[in-house]
């Protein structure tokens, strides 16, 4: 590689290098912003007026370049303001003249996803109403978890998991009651919460009270099973028995929190896909898994 | 199966899920573990389970799932779907916060740049190409450009070139760690940044974090532009040809 680079010496300007057709070897600067605004603009106007050839080995050195200082450079993780992303969703609107949706964007750094999982169960924000409905016209259907009554259920997967995220502290008891023992569970002095990634996006979030041996879960922003499909949890026995089905979800459900009871004699919560009505044993691997007790 | 099995496999996945990173980018270590279950639950005589052994080896296209996960929200964010914009900025808002206060160190000036990359995001996501480098890539490239755009605007060359003396830091194991999940990846970096001279490690970070142009580092460094120019250059190419970046 030194030997290549003796006969690329670069100039004092950039002009000059791109007069003496260096371009090419300007790609790790121009990748680093190490250029004047000036300058950015000759090596842009130089590269958009270069022959085809020339313009894709740049773009192809400026990839990598910029891949490069991703990986290596870039990694630097650090909390934004909580109330950060409230600020951009207005800009937002502002700027595409859309009402901002308010509900992405709960004040509490966690919540926002808690938001999302009223809003978004796959379907795009402005069919809220649609979802309202839907689920009035699901009222008389068989329900596959037991809960409080419905109408106000969609709630309370936002709800719920926004109490999760301010750490069990009630919030509204206007869409709770005080009987229910989802919020019983969540306003427990002991309350943990555990969260585990979900495939294809979302989160699936566990708030466990050992006092009361029960856990809420609640998914946010969660894909649907797929077709014919329901997503199952099971809590896997500390004395290594078989798994114990704790009901499933179907699309539908997915907005809903879900109540499991016997928390303090399990080693681990898993969640995994199966045919619609479930199944007696879980179907490996399962899409989600969290440690309890351990 | 057995249902020990079942039980074994649940147990294997649930301490995998334990030790990987809520919510970071790439998680090569969490993709590897699961094969290593699914190992596991495929041989049932197995007793020895990796609950605590070493991370398994990175399989090639690891985080590959993550990428298609910010490719897709990307795609949503240009059809102006809020819902993927938000979680696409939960993902990412870190990392664009962290390059930004990186660089402007004050907190107000690096969250206006967080809020001005993430309208730049809005507004651009159409024009991302996959097929034209990472998501990642794309999304720091743009947080880059706009922290040194920032920083050069409300700081002189000279007040830049005294700041960034004053607050550099050489990368230690642990950053890289926080967001490349997978050891033996992490590790790599860090080797990787060994094999530039301490020359050429200088002018990068100066350059990168402290917004200065080549010049500007010459003069800093007192060093000829030249010089400073193939350092950069060298310096990336090397580091680029040892992470094998393609």
């Amino acid at each position: 590689m030194n030997d290549e680079n003796k006969n690329k010496q670069f100039a004092e300007i950039i002009q000059t290098d791109l007069a003496e057709g260096r371009v090419l070897e300007l790609a790790e600067v121009y990748a680093l912003d190490a250029v004047s605004e000036e300058e950015r603009a000759d090596i842009e106007e130089y590269i958009s007026a270069a022959p085809l050839p020339l313009q894709r080995d740049f773009t192809v050195r400026l990839r990598q370049a910029r891949e490069t200082l991703a990986t290596a450079f870039a990694t630097s993780q650090v909390e934004p303001p909580p109330d950060l992303l409230a600020k951009i969703l207005s800009a937002l609107s502002a700027s595409s003249a859309e009402a901002p949706d308010a509900a992405l964007a709960a004040p509490v750094t966690d919540a926002p996803r808690a938001a999302e999982a009223n809003v978004y169960s796959g379907t795009a924000p402005d069919s809220d109403a649609d979802q309202l409905d839907e689920f009035s016209a699901r009222r008389a259907r068989k329900t596959q978890l037991h809960g409080p009554s419905t109408g106000r259920r969609w709630l309370i997967g936002a709800a719920a998991a926004a109490l999760i995220a301010v750490g069990g502290v009630a919030v509204g008891s206007t869409v709770l009651s005080n009987q229910d023992p989802t919020h019983q569970i969540l306003s427990a002095s002991d309350v943990q919460t555990k969260k585990v990634d979900m495939p294809g996006g979302g989160t699936a979030t566990l708030a466990i009270s050992h006092a009361q041996d029960a856990a809420v879960v609640t998914m946010n922003s969660v894909s649907a099973p797929p077709s014919g499909k329901v997503y199952q949890m099971w809590l896997l026995p500390k004395n290594g028995t078989a798994p114990i089905s704790q009901g499933t979800m179907d699309a539908e459900a997915l907005s809903r929190a879900a109540t499991i009871e016997g928390v303090d004699a399990a080693a681990a919560f898993a969640i995994t896909v199966e045919p619609a009505g479930g199944s007696v044993s879980p179907t490996l691997p399962p899409v989600a898994a969290v440690p309890l007790n351990s | 199966m057995g249902t020990s099995v079942a039980h074994q496999a649940l147990q294997c996945y649930a301490a995998i899920s334990s030790r990987t990173r809520f919510n970071t980018s790439y998680n090569p270590q969490r993709i590897a573990g699961r094969s290593l279950c699914l190992e596991a639950m495929e041989t049932p005589k197995s007793t020895q389970f990796p609950v605590s052994g070493q991370p398994p080896q990175s399989p090639t296209g690891a985080g590959s799932e993550d990428r298609d996960m910010l490719v897709g929200l990307i795609k949503l964010t240009a059809e102006g779907d809020q819902s993927a914009f938000a979680r696409l900025y939960h993902l990412t808002a870190k990392r664009v916060y962290g390059m930004a206060r990186r660089v402007l160190i004050d907190a107000e000036l690096a969250e206006d740049t967080t809020q001005e990359v993430s309208l730049q995001v809005w507004q651009s996501a159409a024009k991302f190409d996959p097929a034209a480098g990472s998501p990642l890539a794309w999304l720091m490239t743009i947080a880059h450009r706009r922290a040194v755009d920032k920083v050069r605007s409300t700081q002189s060359s000279t007040n830049r070139e005294a700041r960034y003396g004053a607050t550099s830091q050489v990368i230690e194991h642990d950053d890289v760690v926080d967001t490349v999940t997978g050891q033996m990846e992490a590790e790599s970096v860090v080797q990787c940044l060994d094999t530039l001279t301490q020359t050429q490690q200088e002018s990068v970070k100066l350059a990168y974090y402290g917004g200065l142009t080549y010049r500007e580092v010459a003069e800093k460094l007192g060093a000829a532009v030249p010089t400073i120019k193939s350092r950069i250059r060298d310096g990336l190419l090397r580091l680029k040809n040892c992470l094998e970046v393609s």
